[in-house]
């Protein structure tokens, strides 16, 4: 249950006696505060991402999801809110092996505004991986999507490694 | 499905999910009432010995009921938006 102020409930005030119903919000408050909505996922197969084109990233898994924010069926690029408040956004994208260019992470909020999360000069001999960090006020309703810039002139294979939402206070 | 209708559709299951969240907390606020409510009354009518009578008993448990009911509708509405929009 979202959180609900004791206070409605019973105010010391007005008796000496906690009812019940006084328990039962303290103890779904506290499970709240326990277990905030947060949501973690990942792709385990790859995508092909052409060069110098933005690419939005799927994620057909899950590693947890404790307020339905994700589906892996529809949309499952993207991360969808139902809990008000502020959030921190957090991934980890695997670029395949190439050393030319630069791999550029965005975070795209409601399918139209775009915001730089990182960006990090190709390294070359293995695969890459770029991790990125991001705070937003989210309302319910909102969702985010990670999206990647190469530019090794060819296509790579980009992996979603993570992806997590997390709620940090309302 | 058009992409159209899949986005309604994600769209409705994602607002169920609210709606039933909502109904969650407007059940437990009234099971809340109700039962101060009862208590109150079993206080007034012997401060000694408080004890609920049978009706009293059955308006609570109803109510709990239903507080219990909107929970498990809001697990549903989740489980449907999880499982997305798929062509039936």
């Amino acid at each position: 249950m979202s959180y609900v102020d004791p206070d409605t409930v019973h105010n010391p005030a007005t008796g000496t006696v906690a009812p019940a119903a006084w328990g039962d919000v303290i103890r779904d408050d506290l499970e709240f505060l326990i277990d905030p909505p947060a949501c973690s996922v990942f792709d385990n197969t790859g995508q092909s991402v052409a060069d110098n084109t933005l690419a939005t990233l799927n994620a057909n898994s899950e590693n947890f999801d404790n307020d339905a924010m994700h589906s892996t069926v529809t949309n499952n690029s993207r991360i969808t809110v139902q809990t008000a408040g502020r959030y921190e956004f957090t991934s980890r994208v695997q670029f395949g092996t190439s050393g030319t260019g630069r791999r550029t992470i965005t975070y795209r909020l409601n399918g139209t505004t775009s915001t730089t999360v990182a960006s990090a000069a190709a390294v070359s001999g293995a695969a890459q991986t770029v991790p990125s960090f991001f705070k937003i006020v989210m309302g319910v309703g909102d969702y985010i999507e990670v999206q990647v810039f190469q530019t090794s002139g060819g296509s790579l294979t980009v992996t979603l490694v993570e992806f997590t939402g997390l709620f940090i206070t309302r | 499905m058009t992409e159209e209708e899949i986005q309604e559709r994600w769209e409705e299951n994602r607002q169920a999910v609210q709606d039933a969240k909502t109904r969650v907390l407007t059940n437990f606020r009234v099971y809340a009432l109700v039962r101060e409510q009862v208590s109150g009354r079993a206080r007034r009518r012997d401060p000694r010995y408080p004890v609920l009578n049978a009706e009293e008993r059955t308006l609570i448990d109803q109510h709990r009921e239903a507080w219990e009911d909107a929970k498990t509708e809001l697990a549903e509405a989740q489980e449907r938006f999880k499982a997305g929009v798929v062509e039936e």
